[in-house]
């Protein structure tokens, strides 16, 4: 019964992960979402482009490359020495800057299309009401753009639960430090524990479904009240 | 009127391939309609006022200068309320907050609170709608509670633009009087853009015509109308002549009319000018 006593842990280490990396991606998510709807920059597009990459490369593609950064030899390596470590892959906070840049677009896209659905007139009525811009943009423009930080939020959360040829790539497998559900899934099915494997799975498969589905009753609610 | 009371803009430079230059000045008390075809320029120079857009010039309301060569106060500090052709209500916010919006951050450190919460909500006759969510409402509805929100944010001088060109006829009639109230009650000086002759002369005391981003002429309404020949003008067609009496009839909306004799023959359409004095 070995194989049941550790199935609380990696569904725990997700979690936390999920929830470290959404705060984090709707921290610095939302500065680049406005930026790239408002700004007429030559950059946009690059910047757009590199925003949008993780998205089509194979996680494997950037798991290589992070591998490398958060190495010994790259600036994540640099980044542990301060705190007396020698590198950050194979760490809990290197799985974090991982899914950070994995799951960016699906945070950064969702709030960014909402800007670009509210224009410009919303600001300008606010301004012509007394509202510097900062005021101006949380009062109105991220009332306004509720959708897309709950679709942002949501897919954020969730592709970072989902994720697994990264962390496979920069995490390896530790328990307690970095074996994620995912990882731990293919562990057990890997190892001939189906059980353990069916029970995870389906739980995944059952969360998975009711946040899909109350992402949708969310949006229905709102549209209907108008709020 | 103070003699320091009036509005001093002067705007020259382009956005977006559209040059503006022109020079002008308004009374800061009645309505004053700025009037030209579409694309000559009239909300270029409203957003301009309102600090939306910073165009090189001079503005100056009273004895405060908005904007020269090394100043430009930006939109939320300048005290001009701005009411635009679509609608504008916030969807987040109920229609009382939508008016609370303007209200509470109202730039009252220098003047006292002149427009009052229930009498804007009064005469515009919004009462019944406060609680209510903006999504529900009326074109005409949603236009009365953007003033209302324009007029508690205790500006100088309202901008309208077109306010009243997405609406129906009877809500229309409802904002004039709205408007009429508004002079009456809080001499809230008004600057108003329009495309429509009807409502200018319904409405303005004085007026600025625009062409092609530059003004053609300005002064009270009547005058500026006759300058440009620009009086309502109508077909009549001629029906007979009364040689004995030196004058032919014309059938005119439907109704019988009486002009001087016409060399023209009956069934002609002339087109009949009336001047507004």
């Amino acid at each position: 019964m070995l194989e049941y006593a550790n199935l609380w842990s990696p569904i725990r280490l997700t979690l936390e992960l999920a929830g470290i990396t959404t705060i984090i991606l709707l921290l610095i998510g939302t500065p680049i979402a406005w930026w790239l709807s408002r700004s007429n920059s030559k950059w946009k597009d690059i910047i757009a482009v590199i925003v949008t990459l993780p998205l089509v490369l194979p996680p494997t593609v950037i798991g290589f490359y992070l591998l490398i950064a958060l190495g010994p030899q790259g600036p994540g390596g640099w980044i542990a020495s301060i705190f007396g470590g020698r590198s950050l892959a194979f760490t809990f906070e290197g799985l974090v800057i991982g899914s950070v840049i994995y799951s960016l677009p699906f945070v950064v896209q969702p709030i960014r299309n909402s800007f670009d659905a509210i224009g410009k007139r919303p600001l300008e009525v606010a301004a012509t009401l007394g509202a510097s811009p900062w005021n101006a943009f949380w009062t109105v423009a991220v009332p306004l753009a509720r959708p897309g930080f709950l679709t942002g939020t949501i897919l954020g959360f969730t592709h970072t639960i989902g994720e697994f040829g990264v962390v496979l790539m920069i995490g390896g497998n530790i328990m307690g430090e970095t074996k994620v559900l995912s990882i731990a899934i293919y562990d057990y099915v890997e190892t001939l524990y189906w059980t353990p494997a069916h029970i995870l799975s389906a739980g995944m498969l059952l969360f998975s479904f009711v946040i899909i589905f109350s992402m949708m009753k969310i949006e229905r609610y709102f549209r209907k009240t108008g709020k | 009127m103070s003699k320091e009371e009036i509005i001093k803009a002067s705007f020259c430079g382009s956005i977006d391939n559209f040059s503006l230059d022109v020079k002008f000045s308004m009374p800061l008390e009645g309505i004053t309609a700025l009037f030209g075809p579409s694309g000559c320029g009239k909300t270029t120079i409203l957003r301009c006022l309102a600090g939306l857009h910073n165009l090189p010039g001079y503005l100056s309301i009273g004895n405060e200068v908005w904007q020269n060569e090394k100043k430009f106060i930006k939109t939320h500090e300048r005290s001009v309320g701005y009411i635009f052709q679509e609608e504008s209500l916030f969807s987040h916010l109920s229609v009382r907050k939508n008016l609370d919006y303007g209200a509470c951050r109202a730039k009252t450190h220098h003047l006292k609170e002149t427009f009052h919460f229930d009498d804007v909500v009064e005469i515009l006759s919004i009462k019944h709608l406060l609680d209510r969510s903006t999504v529900s409402l009326s074109g005409g509805e949603r236009q009365r509670i953007a003033i209302g929100r324009a007029i508690l944010a205790q500006p100088k001088f309202l901008l309208m633009d077109e306010p009243l060109s997405a609406l129906d006829q009877k809500s229309k009639k409802g904002i004039f009087f709205c408007f009429k109230k508004l002079q009456e009650e809080f001499k809230l000086p008004i600057l108003y853009v329009s495309h429509d002759i009807d409502e200018i002369t319904k409405l303005a005391d004085n007026m600025i015509a625009l062409d092609n981003g530059k003004k053609i002429a300005e002064g009270s309404t009547a005058d500026v109308l006759a300058q440009l020949n620009l009086n309502a003008s109508l077909d009549a067609r001629i029906i007979s002549h009364d040689f004995d009496k030196k004058i032919t009839w014309v059938e005119l909306e439907g109704h019988t009319l009486s002009i001087p004799l016409q060399g023209n023959t009956i069934g002609t359409l002339l087109k009949i000018n009336f001047q507004s004095y």
